[in-house]
């Protein structure tokens, strides 16, 4: 049985069909529709940046030229089409033709090497702009030659102010074109490849030389083999993935380089999170998309800046997740093979969003403690009666709550009101009145669930939308969670059970999978990561077990302004705090405004809320500071 | 075998053999021996010289490279200061160097660096290099090695004659150190091997990633990196057989259940086995699988092979001498640290103790000190 | 879909519930797939977990954990290609290194110079082709053999009946003979697949040597004096060794040296193995106190033959009582558990064994 909810959408690759079969249009529609209709996609640099796992990749992909044409193929058949509608919104699709000319570089470390060579700044960003360049043409050759496009029926239109350029990229003809290319990769080659760099003055000509297709090309045309068709005129665009690779100055030069606004070719930089120096990582995420100035650029004029992760508009996130996450699972569920086949394919259907009530006689027990409570507290039964009647109005989901929530919610509104009575009055009054009124309200809900779980291992976290909300909006980590379950599914099918899954067994399975994930982390500084999101996910859950229900915090805030300052001042914080992002352990909420303080939040991430217990719901955080954290990674992990 | 190897045979001892082979070596007095080893925290560091020092005694230099990364913890700091103060009381006019693996971005500089370093000592005068990977990391070791071979096969007045390269080969040493990996899968420095070239982007790419226990995390993010570049990778996993434990490969298969059924997709026959304790073996299963993928894919773009040998020192010298001959690329993540556990890395020094490894690579015992090109018999 | 609805079987024959169901399936599907579908006895339909259900079923539902605990955390399967891989290393890490030091020693020079001059290396080349490799049984794979040694090892030095008359005697000195006219043979590789108690190979049987290498011994001495060197040595190599075999045929060599005296018996034989399995493999009421107890209930003697009786015991631990987990791919050895591999047909107050892999009899 294969189970295709283990894979990453990347390890579909190598099959053009197989790869757009698996992938979501959402995430196209939701990040680039609204930037290819204002035509920001193309015309200037697109800066996409997300955590591992969250679909940079996939998304790039899609703008390969392979890919896109692999897609036009099939865009007949149903599974294909919603795809193929959100590559025409964002222009990658025009007239049923492709319009543009995708191609990936990954950045792998040849570029980074060359930051290791004993030359002035100027050269080695240099010899890197002109490997990637060589690069860029090889690849765009590939992907037409891999359509049956030779170099001989390839035209490349050079920008109308640099047709004297073009002899130094070895034009007019195409032919002329690959072979220059061919030749300065190999040069770049042997110098990143050489045990030892050679002296400056031995290098060869052929990358030391005007070599600027970029700066030359200005559409790549496709001559038709017959008369029928029009020629086919493509925008070259350059997708430069995990531009983290590379040394911040490189980085930020590259920047600079494809940002230049007179460039014809559009151009993609992809990166995560960790790319640069802990300060400039953590402003990427904090600075305000709209007002986000760059060195020399200004965000918006000419840089387009794509985050892929909460940050900005969350709740539109998540609801946009969930729609993506949805679609994703059915697209998987397909390719079950047990499941597939037996049309078990909406995943919300296999998930049951039955709640789970403790047994009989914990509720006998817990009625017991609700009573000792009231006697405690000293609360009247006509005010204990009110309360009661207060939770039966509650409506969860347009019903009521079902008797153990019930008495956990009255549980909490007693000790609410314990709170809020005046004190002073007690000795004589046997019935104060609370200085605010006591409601029963999401908040009393959810604390009193949690409380349940926390007490009784009551299912918590169950049904589609959980799933998806404990996924920390990225898509590996919610097939991560989800074949699990599918799994569970297919074992229950093979066992002639039915194929949902109760509440209880998805909130166990969910929660043991998060411990697992946690435990098998391996990035840099994970053991850190790992000190620091339990210290503070062990304090959410105390906050979380007090009685009245106060607070049912997943996050834990510091002051805007004391984040500002933490690479400076704490560096090592900041370090950890990078990868805990770049890894989905932490989220964080920068600029979130309570009372009369803007805080920076360190959200938990899914995994963490799911092992520790806590709510999905967000905003409910800690006060706190990050001399605390500091602190705390001061004693070693052993 | 049809083909010939540039390490078939090959002069290689173990154990008894290898501490044999050393003091009968080494004790004739025209040997003059050239030491390079890591002379950091790793008790290996110490073993292989204080042999050498016992027979060779005024006729050895040392030159111990320690791997510097940042934010050490003070025990590994102490240990190593306690190691090289050791190696600098039997061989005094030691070089202790130090080599920054890691940049401010954690990109991996160390093989450059030592490449460099290496570089501008001279050699002279010396007969013999001895290479002790114990305590190196590969990404600092394997680039060594190339450049040391290229040295004594350029040769030259006064150049050494013979590279050898020593290990100490101990696994429990190996489980007490735990490498914290980066993220950042990339091939070693001087083992590209044509990764990522234009040329090669049709040659038909295997994988054989050595299997061990713990290293799944490493082996993902590597799998990652080639698929991305290569969407057809097929992957034939190096599994430990004949192994001191008889159910280790099974155990493994067990381990990398995920990898094997669902993201790597392996058939049960390219599964590739390899003796645990002879990396002459895993050089010779790698490359008869080579000589095969040649003849199918010579006319239709080639083929690529991608090694990661992310298991044993003493095994993941077979993937060297795989590398070396057909200039395979190596893909690896470099550690940017080590999470130690001292009380095991010390229980290994009271039970059983760990091997050594000797494999010569070029000189004399080919009965070619010096050539142009390769060694072969 | 077929493998899933035998699952699902199997999950019912153990009492599982779905947890464990799903995380024994993932196994199962591993293991089946991997390995031990491959087991040359399977047929079809009938493979792996097919074969594991019907085993299962031979034990009471309270005992069937202990019969898959078994195969779960104990078995030791060898695989055709890890086999194979033992046969391939059987030249290059064994053979070359004994005529490495052959070669050294008849010329007085270090081992690791018998490359660097041509005059060694002659030698080597020379001592290589006076060497006899000859097969003990078929599992000795000596097809392989050849194979992986072709174009180093001819044909005409692979022996693979195991007894030879003279006549064949005669044909492989002619061949030898073809080059060097004067040459005999200089050592002899006896190989076989597996060693359990080493009962086969040498045994004692009252006052007289028994096994395959007494009988090697007999058939030797006829053309001792023609075809060999007088300093012709005798190796012996199992690609599979049990720790127990290894230290058994060493001793039983000395004393059958010491009883017939020299001149009367091999004055030296090197042991060599691909593979030793380590002390702990055989199992016993201390490791697998269930298993062990189970073994005990569902014993059916009839499955005893003279032949096994040699080794002492009865056979419910398998042949010797050597206790072992063991499998190998083309046939899984008789010192393996009986349990395992055991076939009866019952009766009498007898439980009918149903086999895990079943075992074909070899006779040799």
């Amino acid at each position: 049985m294969e189970n295709p909810f283990l894979k990453r959408a990347s390890e579909y690759l190598r099959d053009d069909e197989a790869f757009l079969a698996v992938v979501s249009p959402e995430p196209v529609t939701f990040f680039l529709r609204g930037r290819g209709q204002a035509g920001t996609l193309y015309d200037r640099l697109l800066f996409m940046q997300g955590t591992p796992g969250s679909g940079k990749t996939t998304l790039a992909r899609l703008f390969e030229y392979p890919t896109l044409t692999a897609l036009l193929r099939n865009r007949s058949s149903s599974g294909y089409q919603s795809l193929a509608g959100a590559l025409v919104e964002c222009g990658g699709i025009v007239d049923d033709r492709p319009a543009v000319i995708g191609c990936r570089l990954t950045m792998e470390t040849d570029y980074r090497d060359f930051w290791e060579f004993p030359y002035n700044e100027t050269l080695k960003i240099g010899l890197l702009t002109t490997f990637v360049q060589a690069r860029a043409v090889l690849a765009w050759f590939r992907h037409l030659a891999s359509e049956g496009v030779s170099a001989s029926r390839i035209r490349i239109v050079p920008r109308s102010d640099a047709e004297t350029a073009v002899d130094a990229i070895g034009g007019p003809d195409a032919e002329g074109v690959l072979a220059r290319a061919r030749e300065v990769e190999a040069a770049a080659y042997e110098i990143v490849g050489a045990l030892i760099a050679p002296r400056e003055e031995d290098l060869s000509p052929a990358v030391t030389g005007a070599y600027r297709p970029f700066d030359v090309i200005d559409r790549i045309e496709v001559v038709p083999q017959n008369d029928a068709t029009s020629p086919l005129s493509l925008l070259p665009l350059v997708i430069l993935d995990d531009a983290n690779v590379l040394h911040p100055s490189q980085f930020r030069a590259l920047q600079h380089w494809l940002a230049r606004r007179e460039l014809r070719i559009a151009r993609w930089m992809i990166a995560r999170f960790d790319i640069l120096l802990p300060q400039e990582a953590l402003n990427a995420v904090t600075e305000d998309r709209a007002e986000a100035d760059f060195p020399g650029l200004t965000a918006g004029r000419d840089i387009e800046i794509v985050l892929l992760q909460s940050s900005g508009p969350r709740r539109e996130q998540r609801t946009a997740f969930r729609r993506m996450a949805k679609d994703m699972a059915g697209r998987y569920l397909q390719k079950h093979s047990l499941l597939g086949p037996r049309r078990l394919i909406v995943l919300s259907d296999l998930l049951s969003d039955q709640e789970e009530s403790i047994s009989p006689s914990a509720l006998r027990e817990y009625g017991e403690m609700v009573n000792a409570a009231q006697r405690r507290l000293r609360v009247t039964d006509s005010r204990r009666e009110e309360f009661e009647k207060e939770v039966d109005s509650f409506r969860s989901g347009g019903r009521a709550v079902p008797p153990d929530v019930r008495l956990a919610m009255l549980m909490v509104l007693l000790h609410r009101y314990d709170r809020r009575r005046k004190k002073v009055a007690t000795l004589f009054e046997t019935d104060p009145e609370p200085s605010r009124p006591i409601a029963a309200n999401s908040d009393v809900h959810e604390a009193a669930k949690l409380h349940l779980l926390h007490r009784y291992n009551r299912p918590f976290y169950f049904g589609i939308d959980d799933l998806c909300d404990s996924s920390s909006e990225n898509a590996e980590l919610f097939l991560q969670l989800s074949a699990v379950l599918v799994e569970t599914v297919a074992t229950q099918v093979i066992r002639s059970k039915g194929p949902q899954l109760s509440a209880g067994t998805q909130s166990r399975l969910l929660r043991q999978r998060a411990e697992w994930i946690i435990n098998k982390w391996s990035f840099p500084y994970f053991q850190e990561v790992r000190q620091l999101v339990t210290w503070i996910g062990k304090r959410c859950v105390e906050v979380t077990q007090e009685p009245n229900g106060w607070l049912t915090p997943n996050s834990y805030g510091i002051s805007q302004e004391e984040f500002e300052n933490l690479a400076k001042n704490y560096p090592d914080l900041a370090r950890v705090l990078q990868f805990a992002v770049a890894y989905n352990a932490i989220l964080l909420v920068p600029n979130y405004k309570q009372g009369s303080k803007i805080w920076c939040l360190l959200e938990l991430g899914g995994m963490v809320n799911l092992a520790h217990g806590l709510s999905l719901r967000r905003g409910g955080f800690l006060e706190g500071e990050a001399e605390a954290l500091a602190a705390l990674l001061e004693e070693r992990p052993s | 075998m049809s083909v010939a190897r540039r390490w078939d045979p090959c002069i290689y001892h173990r154990g008894v053999h290898a501490a044999g082979f050393i003091r009968e070596y080494l004790s004739h007095d025209d040997r003059r021996v050239m030491l390079v080893a890591g002379g950091g925290f790793d008790p290996r560091s110490t073993h292989i010289c204080e042999l050498m020092t016992e027979v060779a005694a005024g006729r050895l230099q040392g030159l111990f490279l320690r791997e510097e990364r940042p934010g050490p913890h003070p025990e590994l700091l102490r240990r190593a200061e306690a190691n090289c103060a050791l190696l600098r009381s039997w061989l005094p006019n030691a070089m202790i160097r130090h080599i920054q693996v890691l940049a401010t971005d954690n990109a991996a500089v160390g093989g450059r660096n030592a490449v460099s370093l290496v570089n501008g000592i001279s050699l002279q005068g010396f007969t013999d290099i001895f290479v002790d990977v114990s305590a190196l990391s590969l990404g600092v070791a394997f680039p060594l090695i190339r450049h040391l071979l290229e040295t004594v096969k350029r040769g030259g007045n006064g150049t050494p004659r013979n590279l050898h390269v020593v290990v100490m080969d101990e696994p429990p040493t190996d489980h007490a150190i735990r490498s914290i990996t980066g993220d950042l899968p990339a091939p070693i420095h001087g083992f590209r091997g044509g990764w990522g070239l234009h040329d090669k982007s049709r040659a038909a790419t295997l994988w054989m990633p050595q299997l061990s226990r713990g290293r799944q995390a490493i082996l993902r993010q590597i799998y990652q990196v080639i698929r991305n570049a290569q969407p057809d990778t097929v992957v034939c996993p190096i599994l430990p057989f004949p192994a001191a434990r008889p159910r280790l490969s099974d155990e493994l298969i067990e381990e990398y259940a995920v990898e094997l059924q669902e993201s790597w997709q392996v058939d049960a026959r390219d599964l590739v086995y390899a003796d645990e304790k002879s990396p002459v073996d895993l050089y010779r299963s790698i490359l008869r699988i080579d000589d095969a993928r040649r003849r199918v894919f010579s006319e239709v773009g080639g083929s690529q092979i991608v090694l990661s040998p992310v298991g044993s020192k003493a095994l993941s010298l077979g993937a060297l001498m795989a590398a070396l001959e057909q200039n395979f690329t190596v893909m690896y993540v470099e550690a940017i640290g080590y999470d130690v556990d001292f009380d095991r890395l010390d229980a290994r020094i009271s039970g059983p103790a760990g091997e050594f490894v000797h494999l010569w690579l070029h000189g004399e015992a080919y009965g070619t000190p010096h050539d142009s090109e390769g060694a072969g018999t | 879909m077929n493998q899933d609805f035998i699952l699902g079987r199997l999950s019912e024959i153990m009492g599982w519930d779905t947890d464990r169901s799903r995380q024994e399936f993932d196994w199962l599907r591993l293991m089946s797939r991997m390995k031990y579908d491959g087991y040359q006895d399977f047929l079809a339909g009938m493979r792996f977990i097919e074969s594991l259900a019907d085993w299962i079923q031979q034990f009471s539902p309270a005992e069937r954990e202990a019969a898959y605990g078994l195969i779960r955390g104990s078995l030791v399967y060898i695989s055709t290609s890890e086999m194979n891989h033992l046969v391939e290393l059987f030249y290059p890490e064994t053979v070359q290194w004994r005529l490495q030091n052959a070669v050294a020693a008849r010329l007085g020079i270090p081992p690791y110079r018998v490359w660097a001059a041509e005059e060694p290396s002659k030698l080597y080349r020379k001592l290589l082709r006076q060497t006899l490799f000859v097969e003990l049984s078929d599992g000795a794979r000596i097809d392989v053999f050849r194979r992986a040694n072709a174009g180093t090892i001819s044909n005409e030095q692979v022996v693979t009946a195991p007894r030879i008359n003279r006549e064949k005697w005669d044909d492989l000195l002619d061949d030898l003979r073809a080059e060097d006219k004067s040459a005999r043979f200089s050592s002899i590789f006896l190989i076989d697949d597996f060693i359990a108690s080493g009962t086969t190979l040498l045994r004692k049987e009252g006052d007289k040597w028994k096994g395959k290498l007494a009988r090697f011994w007999k058939e030797v001495q006829e053309v001792l004096p023609t075809h060999f060197e007088s300093g012709w040595t005798l190796n012996v190599h199992h690609y599979i060794g049990t720790h127990r075999a290894q230290r058994v045929v060493q001793e039983r060599q000395k004393a059958a040296l010491t009883e017939h005296g020299e001149g009367s018996w091999f004055n030296s034989v090197e042991f060599s193995f691909g593979i030793v399995l380590p002390e702990g493999t055989p199992i016993d009421a201390g490791s697998h106190p269930d298993f062990v107890a189970l073994t005990n209930r569902y014993y059916d003697d009839t499955i005893e033959t003279k032949h096994m009786k040699l080794g002492g015991h009865d056979a419910r631990l398998g042949f010797g009582s050597c206790a072992l987990p063991l499998i190998l791919e083309h046939n899984t050895p008789n010192n393996s558990v009986a349990l395992l591999w055991a076939e009866t047909l019952g009766g009498e107050d007898k439980h009918a064994m149903r086999p895990l892999f079943r075992r074909r009899q070899r006779h040799v």
